[in-house]
């Protein structure tokens, strides 16, 4: 099969690099304006006070929108995005550069994790699990485990973004993960995603396509990842990137769940299978 | 380039002090690469709009810049976020707007087959470049499209230099994964022949 040596590995990349470094010369910037100026006539209109001008969301977005944009992020999986929005496939690949479980190793230097998963996740409101049936329009699954106690329950109910978390503390056989501290976290959220995956796929992640239960489409992956996040503006927020245990993400009859613990696969699959 | 630096630090000492004109030469000093940066990094018909509001938010931001480090990637880190900002309206609505890249014009020293083959190329760089992952595309674009250094990409994209390397390696490898069969067809061959 395909062997790559390094060496012309290398050679390709430099070649590439010269490539896209020639192409820096035929951006066809538009006609540039007299920035100057114009910020001049900015400053000095308002007698000093800018200020007014200053925070107006793109295209004059104001009101509650322009307030959302500075609330709390909320910690979800940017998959989400592409969950609320009727994507067409099309619109799934304009998006996948905002959205995704970015499956990358990540470098030595990476932002430490926060220390409770709480705090660390902003998962959403901490509920009872009854309340969480109530607030969310899917139905809540739990996995059915020996070992796993009576999970923290989270909820996030923002338009257009329902999720329910579950936490578990750690237990034999669920030891607690470097990147969360728990046991193990499950998410589910209100949406579809497989076109997504077939992105993350096709984008040559280093994932492992699964099937769950012998029915519901997948992707395991381990290498550490971050989590994007999104807040209730709808908008995707990078900026606080956080390690990942092992991750199953799933379908199932238009819920996505994602499971993150110290498990294997095959241990992933049978939890995954369990949720009722 | 430590005259430069300094003067940079004195405009900016004479700007906190409410000296607008001093600030309008910084504004020129910077506007050129301040302009292709939002452009390149997906401003689109808004990177006027886009530019500007950057160069009033970095006047206002003036009182957190330290004189002692460099100007320029301080300011172009405004520029990125105020162009973020606009994608994330974008985001919205799909309709992410990427850099255009101009056709290659036609040239007396090149064939018309010539001509038509390096557009053909261009075009495939363009989408495969479009087709990565944003926080790829951004880092190729800084160290390629833009020059940034790698000290420059990190601190625009606020990004610590090890995730620059390595979304640039990747963003690579995912390129090359994409451009191969145009890139080195006598690699596909070999591979063809190898299987």
């Amino acid at each position: 099969m395909v062997s790559d040596e390094p060496r012309e590995v290398n050679r390709r990349a430099r070649d590439l690099e010269a490539e896209f470094r020639e192409l820096a010369q035929k951006l066809d910037v538009p006609a540039r304006p007299d920035y100057a100026t114009r910020v001049r006539e900015r400053l000095e209109s308002g007698s000093g006070a800018t200020r007014p001008t200053l925070w107006r969301p793109p295209f004059g977005f104001t009101g509650p929108l322009g307030r959302l944009a500075t609330a709390t992020i909320v910690l979800v999986l940017a998959m989400v995005i592409v969950l609320s929005v009727p994507a067409t496939r099309a619109a799934v690949a304009d998006l996948f550069g905002f959205a995704g479980v970015n499956v990358r190793t990540a470098p030595s230097a990476a932002p430490s994790p926060r220390n409770t998963v709480d705090t660390a996740l902003d998962l959403g409101e901490p509920v009872t699990i009854d309340e969480a049936r109530q607030r969310v329009s899917f139905p809540v699954s739990l996995p059915v485990v020996p070992g796993l106690d009576a999970p923290d329950v989270y909820v996030t109910d923002e338009p257009g973004l329902e999720s329910v978390s579950l936490v578990y503390g750690p237990t034999t056989g669920f030891p607690a993960t470097a990147a969360t501290h728990v046991g193990l976290l499950v998410g589910e959220y209100a949406g579809t995603a497989t076109p997504y995956f077939d992105k993350l796929i096709e984008a040559g992640e280093p994932v492992t396509q699964v099937t769950v239960d012998g029915r519901w489409p997948g992707i395991y992956f381990t290498d550490p990842h971050q989590i994007l996040v999104r807040g209730p503006d709808g908008l995707v927020h990078e900026d606080r990137p956080r390690l990942a245990a092992p991750t199953l993400v799933w379908v199932r009859e238009g819920v996505t769940y994602r499971l993150e613990g110290a498990l294997d696969m095959t241990n992933a699959l049978a939890v995954a299978a369990s949720m009722h | 380039m430590a005259s430069a630096a300094a003067t940079d630090a004195t405009l900016v000492e004479a700007a906190r002090n409410g000296d607008v004109a001093s600030y309008g030469q910084l504004v020129k000093r910077y506007e050129a690469v301040a302009h292709r940066t939002a452009f390149a990094l997906g401003a689109g018909d808004d990177t006027a709009d886009v530019v500007q509001e950057a160069f009033v938010k970095a006047y206002l931001a003036l009182g957190r810049f330290r004189v002692s480090e460099p100007f320029r990637p301080w300011l172009l880190k405004i520029v990125v976020n105020e162009t973020r900002n606009r994608w994330r309206w974008y985001s919205r609505h799909r309709t992410v707007p990427l850099p255009l890249i101009a056709q290659v014009l036609a040239s007396p020293v090149r064939t018309p087959e010539q001509v038509a083959e390096e557009n053909e190329r261009i075009r495939s760089l363009r989408d495969a470049l479009a087709a990565l992952p944003r926080h790829q595309r951004d880092v190729i674009t800084c160290r390629y499209l833009l020059d940034l250094t790698e000290d420059e990409t990190a601190q625009v994209l606020r990004i610590p230099n090890g995730t620059v390397k390595s979304r640039l390696s990747r963003g690579l490898a995912a390129l090359q994964a994409m451009l191969r069969p145009t890139i080195a067809p006598e690699v596909v061959e070999a591979e063809r022949r190898g299987v």
